[in-house]
Formats: C-alpha cells, structure tokens, sequence
C-alpha cells in the first residue's frame, strides 16, 4: 500500500491508525533516510500501543530500548550503527521478535536476513514538491 | 587509599589510579585508548567490535598505569569499575577483568555507575563545590541536568526527550557530509562560519521545563540542507555555525535556567559535549551575568576516563557509602536508583 503524508501530523495519523493491527509478536521494519520521519513514526507507534514514558530518547547509542505497553512490551532499535547479522545475533535481538515483544526497527537494512519472514516492513521517503511531505509504502 | 579505576562502557577503554591520602587526591596515573578511529568507518560505536578491542587493550593499560604509578598490585585498595549503563558486550569485559583481578588480589570490586563518574569528574582538576550544585551532563546518548545534593544522592531535574545533543551534533554532521564524530567535525568548520546565517529553531527553549528535544533541530538542518541545490564551502562552514549556535544556546539557557529554581550558585558540566568550546564561552559569558560559578573538566575527563570511575568509587569510600555484594553489569540503569541505596 502507497500513501502520501501531506505532513507531520498526517505522519502520525497513519501510524496511529496502523498501529491497532500490531500484536505481540509482530516486527516492524522502519525504512528511509536520515530525517525522513522513521522515529516519528516509531514514537507514534509507542503512544498508541500504551506507552506512558515521558522520554523516549533516541536509541541510535543503545541499539535498543525497551519499553511497556499496553498488554505488550515494545522494543524500540536502531540497527544503524550494526554490521550484519552477526553482531545483532551476538546481543540477542532474536529475543524480542517473540510476544510479548512488539519490536520496531529503524535501519533494518543492516541484517534483512535476520527478519522473520512475517515482518510489517514500512518505508518513508521523502517527496519533490513539498519538504514536509512523506511517501510511505507499507507492506503486506 | 589507592583505587584502580576500569572502563570500557562504549567505545573508550581506559584505566587510571587515583590516590587519596591525607584528605588530599590525586591522580597518579591514566591512560585511554580510543576506538574512534576504528568505529569512524561505521559512523558509530559498533558493539562487537568495541568489545574484542576492549579485550585485546584492557590488561596492556592496566599493566602500563600500574607501571607508571609505581605502585603493586597489594597496594591497591579495591578495583573500580563501570557496571552499567552502556554496551553489554563491551561492559562485560571490564567488569570479568576487574572481577578477576580482584579476585587474585583478594581485595574488592567496587562497581561504579558510569553517569556518576560524568556527574562528579569536575572534582577530578578542581574540588567539588559545596553541594548542592547542578551538573549539565551531555554526550552522544545523553542530555541531562541533574542536581547533586552528595555523593549518592543525585536528583533528575530534566533530560531529552528524544535525541540527545552529541547524537544531534553526529546526525547533522552526517547531513553535512562530514565524518564521525560530528562534535569535533562541526566545531571545527563553525569556527570560521556565520552561526546567524540559519536561522534554526532552539527546541524546547520556550517551555517551562528543563527537558531537551534534539529530533526537530536535525530534521530541520535536513530540510535546509535539501532546499539547497548545492552546498558551497562557505554555506558548509555557516551551517555548521548555525547548527553548533542553536545547539549550545539551548543548553546554556536551560542549565542557567536550572540553577536559578534550585538556588545553586554552582554549575558543572561534564560529558563529551562539554569539551566543545563554543559551549564553554557561552557558558562562562552567560554564567557570570547570572552570577553563577562553572565548573568545568580538563577536555579529557569530560570524556569517557578511568579516572573518574576511581574517583567517584573513592568519594563514595571515604562517605561510607557501601557497595553491594552481589552485582551485574547493567546495560540500563537509572541514575535515580543511585538514592535509593
């Protein structure tokens, strides 16, 4: 499915809106360049899944963050700073790709492979003719 | 009192000796090796890496500040060590190394919060001001101001909400096409720019709190970036002013800002951040209009040392503070916990 965000707060919209099909144990893959919205997004997921902390900091140094939702937990990871497989296998991200774990992943490009084969993979990229705007592609 | 301090929580290893004797400290000896040049190529601290090379480094610095020191390995009162936050991997091997040496030595482990480290390194080159003081500590993962009222005793007064200011320094650095780490790489170009050519937002500056938001700054450094065809040297070199600008002002202001509600006349500063030196003219300019004193750490203890996990070990000693028996690294470990023992 393709749609066009006129902006932010189309953006959050369309993930608060997608985010009631998400269940413990789902994976979704964020997609798209540096300042294309994936952690507006992710962030948006987190509030609509229940998630009450005030902060939720940026996890491009932690790799992951953890967080509890409603009825969920939901792990928060940037890949970005990953080589490959390996490494995502040597700190145990497998673990989280099982309910009660709703695992967002920004940088998913890192390790494609490692993915379970149901992951939600989402795609944002930017649009010519306005800077706010944002094409989303979400598949299946 | 002889402490060996141990840390290896992200991408520094590093090891030091700190000495307390008669109600006098000093440090006797300190080394770090950086994996900044491995960890350039991938824009970031990368976890496995960092903890092979922290293994490969760790006992050869340990051996060299000993050496330097002169001093034995019975001489020691105890081993400080990071125990969390930061990389598992990569704490695992400070904590089993110091573990282990303990061990043989048959004196004790003392585990360190690394946060507590950052918040108390001002006292590593001056002594401590009298408490309560506020510290600003801000790095690649973390902006926040906190008040010290003692050691052990630390109060969150804000934090960011999303990235933290090192983190926006490298993601504008990487949308300017510089090289990692983006703190030095921008400071560098913004010394010869014009910080008033962008006028970029200064997040959260208007709000009553004392909490951070970076996200917004960088997406709109990307939004300039792209409405810009090409971008010249100059307009490099101004963005990377503007970007810096927008940056410190909104930590001078807010740091300020936390003085003046809790009554501190002291403000230190600590972190990676804080090695920046537009930050610490601001500071020293807006600090004394506000009649407030800062504190700040030679540029090597605002990074990540040895030193200062031996200090904070030592201080939480000479306290009577105890350290716990039974112990893990930790990965995620809230400042605020830190009270409650």
């Amino acid at each position: 499915m393709h749609k066009r965000l006129n902006n932010e707060a189309e953006t959050l919209d369309f993930a608060k809106e997608f985010s009631a099909r998400l269940k413990p144990g789902d994976v979704l893959a964020l997609s798209g360049d540096l300042g294309t919205g994936k952690s507006v997004v992710a962030r948006a997921v987190m509030r609509a899944l229940g998630v009450m902390d005030e902060a939720l900091p940026s996890p491009t140094y932690t790799i992951i963050q953890e967080y509890e939702g409603r009825g969920c937990r939901i792990a928060h990871m940037d890949w970005y700073r990953l080589e490959g497989a390996d490494e995502l296998e040597a700190i145990g991200v497998r673990e989280y790709f099982q309910s009660p774990w709703i695992c967002l992943i920004e940088w998913p490009e890192r390790a494609l492979d490692l993915l379970p084969d149901e992951t939600i993979h989402l795609s944002l990229q930017c649009v010519e003719d306005n800077l706010e705007a944002r094409l989303a592609e979400l598949t299946p | 009192m002889n402490i060996l301090g141990i840390e290896t929580s992200c991408d520094e290893t590093a090891a030091a000796l700190w000495q307390t004797m008669d109600g006098k400290g000093r440090i006797l000896a300190e080394k770090v090796a950086s994996q900044i040049d491995t960890h350039a190529r991938f824009g970031g601290v990368v976890p496995e890496v960092a903890s092979r090379e922290h293994l490969a480094v760790l006992p050869i610095l340990a051996q060299q500040v000993m050496q330097q020191a002169g001093l034995t390995w019975s001489e020691l009162d105890g081993i400080a060590v990071t125990a969390g936050p930061g990389l598992m991997g990569a704490l695992l091997v400070g904590t089993a190394w110091a573990r282990g040496a303990a061990c043989v030595n048959n004196i004790p482990v003392l585990p360190v919060h690394h946060m507590e480290g950052h918040l108390l390194a001002p006292g590593l080159d001056h002594e401590l001001p009298p408490f309560p003081f506020v510290t600003l500590l801000v790095s690649g993962g973390h902006t926040l101001l906190v008040r010290v009222d003692g050691i052990g005793r630390y109060v969150q007064l804000g934090q960011t909400i999303d990235d933290a200011a090192g983190e926006c320094f490298d993601k504008s650095a990487r949308l300017l096409g510089l090289p990692y780490p983006g703190g030095p790489a921008i400071a560098k170009l913004a010394e010869n720019g014009d910080a008033k050519r962008f006028a970029l937002p200064r997040p959260m500056l208007n709000r009553d709190n004392l909490d951070f938001s970076f996200s917004g700054l960088k997406t709109a450094v990307m939004y300039a970036v792209h409405k810009m065809d090409d971008m010249d040297e100059q307009t490099r070199t101004d963005m990377a002013a503007s970007v810096e600008a927008a940056i410190c002002e909104v930590l001078v202001s807010k740091s300020i800002r936390a003085c003046r509600q809790t009554g501190s006349k002291h403000l230190l500063i600590a972190g990676g951040v804080a090695a920046n030196r537009t930050l610490r003219h601001l500071l020293e300019t807006q600090s004394e209009n506000s009649g407030i004193s800062v504190h700040l750490p030679r540029p090597e203890h605002c990074t990540d040392n040895a030193a200062m996990i031996a200090y904070a070990a030592a201080k939480r000693l000479e306290k009577g503070l105890a350290f716990p028996d039974k112990w893990d690294a930790r990965p995620r470990w809230p400042l605020e916990e830190l009270s409650k023992t």
